[in-house]
C-alpha cells in the first residue's frame, strides 16, 4: 500500500489562502494548529502536514474504504524535518517528505522499513488531462525498467474509488502505486511488495 | 454407543480459489492456481513456480481488525483465520460474547509465521529487542493459528495445534473426530494452514524435490500421476471444517455436508523401506485397511479416492499401496484424483484443503478432473484402468470417499467420508 | 424554500473559481463530482465548504462535510443545515 501528494508552492500561493478565517480549523487539530502557530515556517508546515494527510488518505483508500472528505480524521505526528507519522483510526502510516523551494512532496507507506520508488518531475503543460496521462506514463516507464516487463503491455486503471492499479496484459499486478500532480509538478510512488 | 460425527461447515483459502464458492467453481473446471514468481528466480531457486491464494488488503480487513493487523506478518495465520471464520459462518454459527465450552479447535501447521520469525531474528541480531512489538510470540509460537481462532470465535473446549508434516490437515480432522466421538466436545473446528514464500519453500528446493522444468509454463507444472512428473510444486493456504456431533447438528437444524465414518492414523516407523521422506508401504496399507475397518465398510463401497499424489516418483507406489490394501485393480479400482494438479502441494495445508474438496465432491455429486496427466505414467496404467483417472469433470453421485495424506516422518492418515442422507 | 434549479445555479457560482475542467463545469448536474469531474484541488474543497457556510450563514460540522464530494451531497447538506435554523435565509442578509 502506498500514497503520495505533491504541492506546487507557487501555484498554491495563488490558489489557497491557508490563513483564511476558518480554514485551518477545518483541516487541523488543535495540537497540529499549535505546531503551526509556534513554527518559524508556518506556511511550510501547513502544506507539509496537508501533503502528509493527503498521502496517508490515499494509502488508506487502498485498504478498500470509500472516499470521504474530513482531514481531521487524520492526525499528524512530526518526527523530523523529513519523517513523520499519520494516524487514522488504528492504522499508523509512516511518511517521508521533501521540501524543495518549488514544491513539497510526501510519500506514505505502512512501515518505516519500506523503500518505495518516489520520483518528482516537471510538467510542461497545464491541461489536467495531459498531466494525468504524462504522470501515468512516467510511472509505467519506471516500473518497466525495474521489472523488465514490456512497457507497451502495461497500463494504469483506476478503481471506482479512483485508486490507481497497474495491469499487465489485463492482469492486475501486485504493485501498489500512487500518482499526484499539481501546477508544474507531478510525481509517482510505487512499491513492489515481497510477494514470495 | 459411539457418537456419530458430521461435517456442518467448510471454509477454504486456496491458490486456485479463495472462499468456498470460488474454490468449488475452480475445482469443477480444473483451474490451476500456479504462477511464476520472478522473485524466486532472483533468489536462485530452481523451482520458480508456486501457488499463493489471492488475498487483497481489502479482503484481509473483512476478517482481521486494523488492531490485529498491526505488526502482523503471517500469511499462514491469515489464511487459517479466513478459512476458520468462513467455516464457522458456513455452519450457521455466530460468534457469541460468552465462551463456548462445548466447541474447540484443532488447527494445524508446519511452521508458524516464518516471515515474522525472520523479521524478528533480523531485529534481534541488530540488538533491537525492544523494537520487536508485542505480537511476535503469538504469531510465531507453533500454536499461533489455533490461539488466534480460539480468541476470535470464543472457543472454550480444547484449543490446540497439531503438526505432522503433509498429513497435518487430515490428521486434525481425525483428532477432532476422535474428540467428538468420545463425547469430549460437541463441535470442533478442524483444519490446517501453511505460509507461502521463500522461507517456507526454500528447504524443499534444496532437497531437489521440486520440479524445475516448468518455470515457463507454470500451470502445467504440477503433474501427479503423469509420466513426466519431475517433482512437486509448492503451494500455500488453508482449509477448515466444522465437525459436530450428529445430535447437536440435528438439534439446531444445521445443514449437513457429510458424515465421517471413521479413519486411521499410523506411522511406518521409518523402517521396512520407510525413511524420513519415503513411506513404509506396509504401514500405508495398514492405514488404509484400518480406516476401512474402523468405518465399517467394504473396499468395494468406496466410490472415489482423493489421494496424496504429489507428482514425485512415489505416485506409482501410492497407487500400488491403495490397490493392494483395497484388493482392487484394473477397472474395479475406484475413481481417483489428486487436487495437487491444480493447487500444488500445500504442505501442512494440503490435507485440509483437499478434504474440503473431497466433501464438496460428495455434496455436489461430481468428480473433479486431474489436470496435467495426459501422459499417464505407464506403470500406474498397468495397475489401474486409466479410465479411473478422469481428466475431465465427471458428474457422479458418490456415496463414499476415502481421503488420505502421507507425510514426512513416514506418517499416514486416512479418513472415510460418507454422503449424509436424513 | 428555493427550488433545485436555483440552488444548483448558486452552487455553480460558488464553485466556479476553483474549477479546472470547464467542460464538466458547463454540463454540471447533481451527480457531478468535485474532484473526479471538475478536477477541483482538494485544498480548494475546504474553500468551497467555507464559501457555502458564508453564503447560507450555516455551520457545516465535520461529519456533514465528510460526504460532500459531489453536487447532490452538497445540496443535501445545505438543505439540512438551513432547515435546522428554522427559516430559509435570504442570502443577501449576511454581509
Amino acid at each position: 500500500m502506498i500514497g503520495n501528494d505533491i504541492i506546487d508552492i507557487e501555484r498554491t500561493l495563488l490558489e489557497t489562502d491557508w490563513q483564511r478565517k476558518g480554514f485551518i480549523q477545518k483541516v487541523f487539530h488543535p495540537d497540529e494548529q499549535e505546531l503551526i502557530h509556534s513554527s518559524d515556517d508556518p506556511f511550510g508546515l501547513v502544506w507539509r502536514m496537508w501533503s502528509m494527510k493527503e498521502s496517508a488518505y490515499k494509502l488508506f483508500l487502498q485498504t478498500g474504504q470509500d472516499r470521504f472528505f474530513n482531514p481531521l480524521r487524520l492526525r499528524c505526528m512530526i518526527s523530523s524535518s523529513e519523517e513523520g507519522f499519520v494516524k487514522i483510526e488504528e492504522l499508523q502510516i509512516y511518511t517521508r517528505s521533501k521540501s524543495d523551494p518549488d514544491f513539497i512532496f510526501t510519500s506514505a507507506s505502512p512501515n518505516y522499513a519500506d523503500e518505495p520508488v518516489d520520483n518528482v518531475f516537471n510538467l510542461t503543460k497545464t491541461d489536467t488531462h495531459f498531466q494525468s496521462k504524462f504522470t501515468h506514463r512516467q510511472l509505467l516507464k519506471s516500473i518497466a525498467r525495474k521489472t523488465n516487463l514490456n512497457l507497451r503491455r502495461l497500463n494504469v486503471r483506476k478503481t471506482d474509488q479512483n485508486v490507481p492499479e497497474v495491469f499487465y496484459d489485463g492482469q492486475k499486478l501486485g504493485i501498489s502505486v500512487s500518482l499526484t500532480h499539481h501546477g508544474d509538478y507531478g510525481a509517482y510512488s510505487w512499491i513492489r511488495p515481497i510477494v514470495v | 454407543m459411539k457418537t456419530r460425527v458430521v461435517i456442518t461447515g467448510l471454509g477454504v483459502v486456496s491458490p486456485n480459489g479463495v472462499g468456498l464458492e470460488n474454490f468449488l467453481n475452480a475445482i469443477r473446471s480444473g483451474k490451476s492456481g500456479i504462477e511464476y514468481y520472478s522473485q524466486l528466480d532472483e533468489l536462485g531457486f530452481s523451482c520458480c513456480i508456486g501457488g499463493i491464494p489471492e488475498v487483497s488488503e481489502k479482503l484481509k480487513r473483512e476478517y482481521l481488525t486494523e488492531l490485529q493487523l498491526k505488526g502482523f506478518n503471517s500469511s499462514g495465520i491469515l489464511y487459517g483465520c479466513m478459512a476458520g471464520m468462513d467455516a464457522w459462518k458456513d455452519a450457521g454459527l455466530s460468534v457469541s460474547e460468552g465462551v463456548d465450552y462445548e466447541s474447540g479447535t484443532i488447527f494445524g501447521t508446519g511452521t508458524s509465521s516464518v516471515e515474522k520469525f525472520r523479521e524478528s531474528v533480523s531485529k534481534l541480531d541488530e540488538g533491537k529487542v525492544r523494537r520487536l512489538g508485542s505480537t511476535v510470540v503469538a504469531q510465531t509460537m507453533a500454536s499461533g493459528v489455533s490461539a488466534y481462532l480460539g480468541g476470535i470465535l470464543g472457543l472454550g473446549n480444547q484449543v490446540t495445534t497439531n503438526s505432522s508434516a503433509c498429513s497435518t490437515g487430515t490428521e486434525a480432522i481425525m483428532m477432532g473426530y476422535d474428540r467428538i466421538s468420545a463425547g469430549r466436545a460437541k463441535r470442533m473446528l478442524v483444519g490446517s494452514c501453511s505460509d507461502h514464500g521463500r522461507y517456507m519453500w526454500g528447504g524443499f528446493d534444496a532437497m531437489r524435490v521440486l520440479t524445475y522444468k516448468h518455470n515457463d509454463d507454470p500451470e502445467a507444472g504440477s503433474r501427479p500421476m503423469s509420466a513426466s512428473a519431475s517433482g512437486f510444486v509448492p503451494g500455500s493456504g488453508a482449509g477448515a471444517l466444522v465437525l459436530e456431533s450428529l445430535e447437536s447438528a440435528l438439534e439446531r437444524s444445521a445443514p449437513i455436508y457429510a458424515e465421517i465414518l471413521g479413519g486411521q492414523v499410523n506411522s511406518g516407523g521409518q523402517r521396512n523401506g520407510g525413511t524420513m521422506t519415503a513411506p513404509n508401504g506396509e504401514a500405508v496399507q495398514r492405514c488404509i485397511s484400518g480406516a476401512i475397518r474402523n468405518a465399517g465398510i467394504n473396499p468395494t463401497d468406496i466410490d472415489l479416492i482423493n489421494g496424496h499424489l504429489t507428482a514425485t516418483s512415489k505416485d506409482c507406489f501410492e497407487i500400488q499401496n491403495w490397490s493392494e490394501a483395497l484388493g482392487l485393480s484394473g477397472e474395479k479400482f475406484p475413481w481417483i484424483n489428486s487436487l495437487k494438479s491444480m493447487v500444488g502441494h500445500c504442505l501442512a495445508a494440503a490435507g485440509s484443503i483437499e478434504c474440503v474438496a473431497s466433501v464438496l465432491q460428495l455434496k455436489h455429486g461430481f468428480i473433479s478432473p486431474n489436470i496435467n496427466c495426459e501422459d499417464l505414467n505407464e506403470d500406474i496404467g498397468q495397475l489401474i484402468s486409466p479410465v479411473r483417472i478422469p481428466q475431465k469433470l465427471i458428474k457422479k453421485d458418490s456415496n463414499i470417499v476415502a481421503k488420505a495424506s502421507f507425510g514426512f516422518g513416514d506418517v499416514n492418515t486416512c479418513i472415510i467420508l460418507k454422503k449424509y442422507e436424513n | 424554500m428555493k427550488d433545485k434549479t436555483q440552488m444548483i445555479a448558486e452552487m455553480k457560482t460558488i464553485i466556479k473559481p476553483y474549477v479546472q475542467d470547464q467542460e464538466a463545469f458547463e454540463s454540471l448536474n447533481e451527480n457531478t463530482h468535485f474532484i473526479d469531474d471538475l478536477k477541483v484541488n482538494s485544498a480548494n474543497l475546504v474553500d468551497i465548504i467555507l464559501d457555502i457556510e458564508d453564503k447560507y450563514d450555516i455551520e457545516i460540522d465535520n461529519d456533514s462535510m465528510e460526504k460532500m464530494l459531489n453536487v447532490k451531497a452538497a445540496l443535501e447538506v445545505v438543505e439540512e443545515k438551513i432547515g435546522d435554523s428554522g427559516i430559509p435565509r435570504n442570502p443577501e442578509s449576511k454581509g
